[in-house]
Protein backbone atom coordinates (compact mmCIF):
# COMPACT_ATOMS: atom_id res chain seq x y z
CA UNK A 1 0.00 0.00 0.00
CA UNK A 2 1.19 3.33 -0.92
CA UNK A 3 -0.54 5.01 2.36
CA UNK A 4 1.13 5.91 5.27
CA UNK A 5 0.27 3.35 7.85
CA UNK A 6 0.83 4.38 11.55
CA UNK A 7 0.75 1.40 13.25
CA UNK A 8 -0.05 1.91 16.98
CA UNK A 9 1.27 1.44 20.22
CA UNK A 10 -1.93 -0.20 21.98
CA UNK A 11 -5.57 -1.80 20.32
CA UNK A 12 -7.72 -3.85 20.77
CA UNK A 13 -7.09 -5.14 17.11
CA UNK A 14 -4.79 -7.41 15.53
CA UNK A 15 -3.79 -7.82 11.45
CA UNK A 16 -2.68 -11.00 10.77
CA UNK A 17 -1.09 -10.23 7.44
CA UNK A 18 -2.06 -12.62 4.16
CA UNK A 19 -3.08 -15.25 6.67
CA UNK A 20 -5.53 -16.76 4.55
CA UNK A 21 -4.75 -18.11 1.34
CA UNK A 22 -7.89 -18.61 -0.25
CA UNK A 23 -8.65 -22.06 -2.92
CA UNK A 24 -10.44 -19.87 -5.02
CA UNK A 25 -7.13 -17.55 -5.65
CA UNK A 26 -4.94 -20.25 -5.29
CA UNK A 27 -6.46 -22.62 -7.76
CA UNK A 28 -8.41 -20.29 -10.24
CA UNK A 29 -7.23 -20.03 -13.64
CA UNK A 30 -7.79 -16.77 -15.74
CA UNK A 31 -10.42 -17.49 -17.29
CA UNK A 32 -12.00 -17.91 -13.84
CA UNK A 33 -12.43 -21.95 -14.38
CA UNK A 34 -10.78 -24.05 -11.45
CA UNK A 35 -7.51 -25.92 -11.86
CA UNK A 36 -8.99 -28.97 -10.17
CA UNK A 37 -12.10 -30.72 -10.95
CA UNK A 38 -13.12 -31.28 -7.77
CA UNK A 39 -13.04 -27.49 -6.88
CA UNK A 40 -16.58 -26.40 -6.44
CA UNK A 41 -17.98 -23.23 -4.88
CA UNK A 42 -19.37 -25.40 -2.14
CA UNK A 43 -15.40 -26.61 -1.33
CA UNK A 44 -14.15 -22.86 -1.24
CA UNK A 45 -16.94 -21.69 1.11
CA UNK A 46 -16.23 -25.08 3.38
CA UNK A 47 -12.52 -24.22 3.19
CA UNK A 48 -13.31 -21.11 4.48
CA UNK A 49 -15.22 -21.64 7.20
CA UNK A 50 -12.66 -24.19 8.53
CA UNK A 51 -9.93 -21.83 8.23
CA UNK A 52 -12.10 -19.09 10.06
CA UNK A 53 -13.18 -21.69 12.68
CA UNK A 54 -10.03 -22.99 13.41
CA UNK A 55 -8.84 -19.42 13.43
CA UNK A 56 -11.56 -18.07 15.81
CA UNK A 57 -11.11 -21.16 18.17
CA UNK A 58 -7.21 -21.17 18.90
CA UNK A 59 -7.74 -17.46 19.35
CA UNK A 60 -10.10 -17.08 21.78
CA UNK A 61 -9.17 -20.34 23.27
CA UNK A 62 -5.41 -19.04 23.88
CA UNK A 63 -5.20 -15.28 24.45
CA UNK A 64 -8.90 -14.11 25.14
CA UNK A 65 -12.10 -12.86 24.46
CA UNK A 66 -12.97 -11.84 20.82
CA UNK A 67 -15.59 -9.10 20.03
CA UNK A 68 -15.51 -9.08 15.97
CA UNK A 69 -13.21 -11.13 13.66
CA UNK A 70 -12.98 -10.45 9.83
CA UNK A 71 -10.79 -11.99 6.73
CA UNK A 72 -10.56 -9.68 4.06
CA UNK A 73 -12.02 -10.76 0.34
CA UNK A 74 -9.84 -8.17 -1.22
CA UNK A 75 -7.27 -9.40 -3.63
CA UNK A 76 -4.65 -6.62 -3.58
CA UNK A 77 -1.24 -7.75 -2.23
CA UNK A 78 -1.33 -6.12 1.05
CA UNK A 79 -4.98 -6.70 1.85
CA UNK A 80 -4.86 -10.26 0.35
CA UNK A 81 -6.17 -12.89 2.97
CA UNK A 82 -5.82 -10.05 5.64
CA UNK A 83 -7.45 -11.27 8.94
CA UNK A 84 -8.45 -8.49 11.31
CA UNK A 85 -9.38 -10.10 15.14
CA UNK A 86 -10.79 -7.04 17.84
CA UNK A 87 -10.60 -8.33 20.95
CA UNK A 88 -12.29 -7.38 24.08
CA UNK A 89 -8.97 -5.99 25.79
CA UNK A 90 -6.06 -4.29 24.95
CA UNK A 91 -4.04 -6.44 27.12
CA UNK A 92 -4.98 -9.38 25.21
CA UNK A 93 -4.59 -8.32 21.81
CA UNK A 94 -0.53 -7.56 22.91
CA UNK A 95 -0.09 -10.70 24.25
CA UNK A 96 -1.50 -12.36 20.97
CA UNK A 97 0.37 -10.53 18.82
CA UNK A 98 3.90 -11.07 20.59
CA UNK A 99 2.92 -15.18 20.35
CA UNK A 100 1.62 -15.34 17.23
CA UNK A 101 4.80 -13.67 15.37
CA UNK A 102 6.25 -17.47 16.47
CA UNK A 103 3.75 -19.43 15.57
CA UNK A 104 3.16 -21.24 12.25
CA UNK A 105 -0.73 -21.12 10.53
CA UNK A 106 -1.76 -23.77 7.43
CA UNK A 107 2.76 -24.20 6.22
CA UNK A 108 3.56 -20.44 6.51
CA UNK A 109 4.71 -17.95 9.23
CA UNK A 110 2.19 -15.74 10.55
CA UNK A 111 3.08 -11.92 10.41
CA UNK A 112 1.27 -10.60 13.64
CA UNK A 113 0.66 -6.37 14.40
CA UNK A 114 -1.36 -4.32 16.29
CA UNK A 115 -3.79 -2.39 14.00
CA UNK A 116 -5.65 0.78 14.28
CA UNK A 117 -8.97 -0.35 12.92
CA UNK A 118 -11.56 -0.76 15.31
CA UNK A 119 -14.68 -0.36 13.21
CA UNK A 120 -14.94 -2.59 10.30
CA UNK A 121 -17.64 -0.63 8.63
CA UNK A 122 -15.59 2.15 8.54
CA UNK A 123 -12.29 0.70 7.56
CA UNK A 124 -10.09 1.85 4.79
CA UNK A 125 -6.85 2.83 3.80
CA UNK A 126 -6.06 6.64 4.58
CA UNK B 1 -42.15 -32.87 47.33
CA UNK B 2 -40.27 -29.98 45.59
CA UNK B 3 -39.61 -29.86 42.34
CA UNK B 4 -36.12 -30.30 41.91
CA UNK B 5 -33.56 -28.97 39.32
CA UNK B 6 -33.13 -31.46 37.09
CA UNK B 7 -29.91 -33.16 37.24
CA UNK B 8 -27.40 -33.24 34.34
CA UNK B 9 -26.78 -36.25 32.64
CA UNK B 10 -25.21 -35.34 29.84
CA UNK B 11 -21.63 -34.03 30.43
CA UNK B 12 -20.90 -32.77 27.41
CA UNK B 13 -17.70 -33.22 26.69
CA UNK B 14 -16.11 -30.77 24.48
CA UNK B 15 -13.62 -33.21 22.04
CA UNK B 16 -11.03 -30.60 21.13
CA UNK B 17 -10.31 -31.32 17.21
CA UNK B 18 -6.66 -31.74 15.86
CA UNK B 19 -5.91 -28.35 14.16
CA UNK B 20 -5.14 -28.57 10.18
CA UNK B 21 -3.49 -25.38 9.76
CA UNK B 22 -2.16 -24.02 13.13
CA UNK B 23 1.06 -24.71 13.94
CA UNK B 24 1.65 -26.34 10.56
CA UNK B 25 5.22 -25.29 9.25
CA UNK B 26 6.09 -25.70 5.27
CA UNK B 27 7.74 -28.53 4.43
CA UNK B 28 11.51 -28.26 4.78
CA UNK B 29 11.16 -25.76 7.37
CA UNK B 30 10.48 -28.12 10.46
CA UNK B 31 13.94 -27.49 12.22
CA UNK B 32 13.23 -23.43 12.31
CA UNK B 33 11.31 -21.21 14.16
CA UNK B 34 9.27 -18.46 12.52
CA UNK B 35 11.09 -15.93 13.54
CA UNK B 36 13.77 -17.32 11.73
CA UNK B 37 11.94 -18.22 8.93
CA UNK B 38 10.73 -14.66 8.03
CA UNK B 39 14.25 -13.13 8.80
CA UNK B 40 15.22 -15.32 5.93
CA UNK B 41 12.44 -13.96 3.67
CA UNK B 42 13.37 -10.36 4.55
CA UNK B 43 16.83 -10.96 3.29
CA UNK B 44 15.72 -12.69 0.31
CA UNK B 45 17.14 -16.32 1.23
CA UNK B 46 13.24 -17.97 0.15
CA UNK B 47 10.68 -16.06 -1.12
CA UNK B 48 8.07 -13.94 0.45
CA UNK B 49 4.65 -14.99 2.04
CA UNK B 50 2.27 -16.37 -1.15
Amino acid sequence: CSKLHNKPTFSQTILLKNLYLSLENSSQKADKSFIGDDITEERIQEHFDDTFEELFVELERKYGEIEEMNICDNLSEHLAGNCYVKFRFEEDAEKAVVDLNNRWFDGRAVYAELSPVTDFHEACCR
Amino acid sequence: PKDRPKKETKVEKKILKKYKYWDVPPAGFEHITPVQYKAMQSSGQISQIL
